[in-house]
């Protein structure tokens, strides 16, 4: 097969899976076996759920199939096996849920010793991430009752700062007319929901916030890249950028709009039932945007010192897991993307792959523990 | 006089001295100017050379043979008709080029080259293009000459027809040196499995560039060295655009056929010269020539020449040799490391627990090969034995590390390292059951 045929084949034919929702999409997962990686898994009916992987042979389409009928015919690690358990016994399925699942079968050790280590690290700093999001929360809504920080480190006199928190939140709960312990809930609500985005006035940004750097960084390092490059790479390299671009325009626009709700934690806490649910969406579409990035980020992170040539073939085993933009994106804003989403879902015929056995492959199996170690 | 026992010693402290060491081995040896015998010492490295690159001064003979440095063999190594070279002829071709050049001119071109390395690429690739086009011609005028002028060729190069036929070559690979070099430079670092298409297009526009069938043939043996699957190379030669009719891409695909069987053949030969210790590489090795005789299996013919199928299979048994050699040398081996787990039980430290993973990929991978060569009834009781005495140490080394009082997290390590193990030499089904084995050796003893 030539470069055009390949190039014709990525960029002209309209991809055969598309889903209609994110949810449909499945969340990227990081799996280990070569077959398997970053292949999407979703809700199915009841308590089934479905894999879904770009077609074994490079050809159209995707497979969607259940994993008793993918361990028949594929060689999988005993880590993907073990993280397709904790997966399974994920309530409701989202990229948050999918990835503590991940980190927590990784912290076991069955990645690997780098990826424990790495994941014991990023369980920790998540705990962190959310401890700090609570605390800036509730001292923004204290400030906000008028409650000022200096009024909450004096208080009255042999009275210890815990108990001066108390005291502060009973007065906010009070004016809000709900009970504290319903005030506390509602915290600890918003705190899980935005945790993983952080605060636009929290001192260090939170991981998707970070990931959107990353993203932007991504996108200009593989659009100077492709200049460089004359061969059909490039294309996939210009395309790879300009769904990154694409990408981070629309994280962006959500962002700024949970950043600006988020401002004024008061009004939504008196606003719960309306504000809450418009944040949690809102953080869970950033998630979901943003889902499958993270490896893509840091696949190329990997090969970004190496020769130009290892560049190049990372760019075009990358081509397939660029994310696949739903339908319902159009819904969330008025910039007309849902016209150029549609162009952005593509499929790439990978060369000489042992795609017939799914034969565990070490290198392949030993290269993805390590960018797991990488990933954010 | 070094002696031959020295040579020996010096050549397994050379073989032994870790990376850094080794350098500044290689970096002390450049410097001396009589050095035949410890370039005997260094030849047993050179594999390991190769991928750490050390900077070594730019002589005229690196310059004059970087064209062909893949396809230079050691003398004991070397084989007449292989399409290869014999390094024995760096040092006749130098003295020629030098001898035709004149004292000035070589001195000239020694003191340009003085302080120089092979770091500095383009300078290297400048010279080259300078110095190839000349040397060519030296020493295509030698090969003539020495053809009819029996005295000049004994006095210079000695009676050995062969070596003339190797200057001959050498003359025709330095005629299209730079392109062979820029065609390199653009090409994945050897041993390369895959061409990707734009390298496909590559190649093919330097070959279709190419006037004779001859050049092609050039450049087709350099991209054969550089190759782990020369198979490919010889399919890539059927089909790509040359300026040659059919009968004379058949006569070019045959004659290159049968040297890339020959030297199958030799490289399985030497799979015992790979240290023991180094199984993952042995593996590998291995496994990339068993790929290599079955894509030249598959077809009755290539070009012109019928497979010698059973070449193939003489191959194919001395790798099955090999293999067998290497489990019968894990299996000898279980019974220390079976006593060292017992006697410290501690989780293993990181390079440790990786390198234990490579050989478990390796035994793993000759498990692939036993079946690929059709020998896995002979080797299945060796497996087993194996994969047995795997499971045994596990569980030992589990017991051990209770009976001894270990941190239960450091227990737990144990378990996920060895988990890992049995995962990537039996796959999962069996790293369930010992999962369950491993359990129960920690409860059975709290």
């Amino acid at each position: 097969m030539s470069s055009a045929d390949i190039l014709g084949q990525l960029m002209e034919k309209p991809a055969e899976f598309a889903p209609s929702t994110f949810a449909q999409r499945g969340v990227a997962v990081d799996f280990t076996t070569p077959l398997l990686v970053q292949s999407r898994i979703r809700q199915s009916d009841g308590d089934r759920v479905e894999l879904i992987l770009p077609n074994l042979a490079g050809g159209k389409g995707s497979y969607i199939l259940a994993w008793r009928s993918l361990v028949q015919f594929a060689t999988v690690t005993l880590h993907d096996h073990a993280l397709y358990d904790a997966v399974l016994a994920i309530e409701r399925m989202d990229p948050a849920t999918v990835r503590t699942a991940t980190l927590s079968v990784a912290a076991k050790g069955l990645a690997g010793r780098d990826a424990m280590r790495r994941a014991q690290t990023l369980l920790a700093q998540e705990k962190e991430e959310a401890l700090l999001t609570n605390f800036l929360l509730v001292v923004d809504l204290l400030k906000l009752a008028g409650i000022s920080a200096q009024e909450l480190m004096t208080g009255r006199a042999g009275e210890d700062t815990e108990a001066r928190m108390k005291r502060a939140i009973f007065q906010v709960a009070h004016t809000l007319q709900i009970s504290p312990e319903v005030l506390y809930q509602r915290i600890e609500v918003l705190t899980r929901s935005t945790f993983t985005v952080g605060l636009p006035w929290a001192p260090t940004p939170g991981r998707l916030r970070r990931l959107l750097g990353d993203l932007d960084a991504f996108a200009e390092s593989l659009t100077q890249w492709q200049s460089r490059d004359v061969t059909a790479a490039a294309e996939v390299g210009r395309f790879a950028a300009a769904v990154a671009v694409h990408t981070t325009t629309l994280a962006r626009l959500t962002m700024g709009e949970s950043d600006g709700l988020i401002r004024n934690v008061l009004s939504i806490m008196r606003n719960w039932e309306r504000d809450a649910k418009i944040i949690s969406g809102q953080m869970s579409r950033l998630a979901w945007l943003l889902d499958g990035w993270s490896y893509i980020v840091a696949l190329w992170t990997s090969v970004e010192s190496e020769p130009h040539e290892r560049q190049r073939d990372t760019i075009l085993e990358m081509a397939r897991l660029i994310p696949v933009m739903p339908r319902e994106i159009s819904e969330w804003t008025d910039s007309g993307l849902d016209q150029e989403s549609k162009s952005i879902q593509r499929k790439w015929v990978r060369l000489n792959q042992d795609w017939r056995t799914g034969r565990n492959l070490m290198e392949a199996v030993a290269r993805n523990e390590v960018l797991k170690g990488a990933m954010l | 006089m070094t002696t031959w026992a020295e040579l020996q010693q010096l050549s397994m402290a050379i073989a032994q001295a870790p990376d850094d060491k080794l350098i500044q081995i290689v970096r002390i040896v450049d410097t001396l100017p009589e050095r035949t015998q410890l370039d005997e010492a260094i030849s047993k490295v050179r594999h390991r050379l190769f991928w750490l690159k050390p900077p070594r001064p730019l002589s005229l003979a690196r310059i004059l043979f970087a064209p062909v440095e893949d396809m230079l063999d050691g003398p004991l190594l070397y084989r007449r008709g292989s399409k290869r070279f014999n390094r024995a002829i760096i040092r006749p071709v130098t003295d020629i080029f030098e001898a035709a050049m004149g004292e000035a001119k070589s001195a000239a071109i020694r003191s340009e080259l003085a302080g120089k390395t092979t770091k500095q690429r383009d300078f290297a690739l400048a010279f080259g293009e300078r110095l190839w086009p000349a040397a060519a011609d030296i020493l295509a005028d030698f090969a003539k000459r020495a053809a009819t002028d029996q005295r000049l060729r004994t006095e210079r190069i000695g009676r050995d027809d062969d070596v003339l036929l190797q200057i001959a070559d050498m003359a025709g690979f330095l005629r299209h040196a730079a392109r062979i070099e820029r065609m390199k430079a653009d090409l994945p670092p050897k041993p390369f499995d895959d061409l990707q298409p734009h390298h496909v297009q590559m190649i093919e526009e330097v070959f279709i560039a190419l006037p004779a069938p001859e050049d092609v043939s050039l450049f087709t043996r350099i991209l054969l060295a550089l190759s782990g699957e020369p198979a490919k190379i010889l399919e890539l030669l059927e089909r790509v655009k040359l300026q040659a009719n059919q009968r004379q891409r058949d006569a070019l695909v045959g004659d290159l056929t049968q040297s890339v069987i020959d030297k199958l053949g030799d490289d399985a030969e030497r799979l015992v010269n790979i240290p023991r210790t180094d199984l993952q590489v042995a593996a590998k090795v291995a496994g990339r020539l068993v790929g290599s005789l079955d894509a030249l299996g598959r077809k009755r013919q290539w070009g012109s020449t019928n497979v010698d199928s059973r070449a193939l299979d003489r191959t194919r048994r001395a790798i099955g040799d090999f293999v067998v050699e290497n489990l019968d040398r894990t299996v000898e081996d279980s019974a220390a490391s079976m006593a060292a787990v017992t006697a410290n039980p501690g989780p293993a430290t990181d390079a440790k627990a990786a390198e234990a993973e490579e050989r478990a990929g390796a035994i793993r991978q000759f498990r692939d090969l036993a079946r690929t060569l059709k020998i896995d009834h002979h080797t299945k009781a060796r497996f087993e034995a194996i994969t047995r005495s795997m499971d045994q140490e596990a569980i030992e080394q589990v017991r051990s590390a209770v009976r001894q009082g270990l941190p239960r997290a450091e227990i737990d390590q144990i378990i996920v390292d060895r988990l890992r193990l049995c995962d990537i030499v039996e796959g999962y089904e069996r790293a369930n059951e010992l999962r369950s084995k491993l359990t129960s050796a920690v409860t059975a003893r709290v």
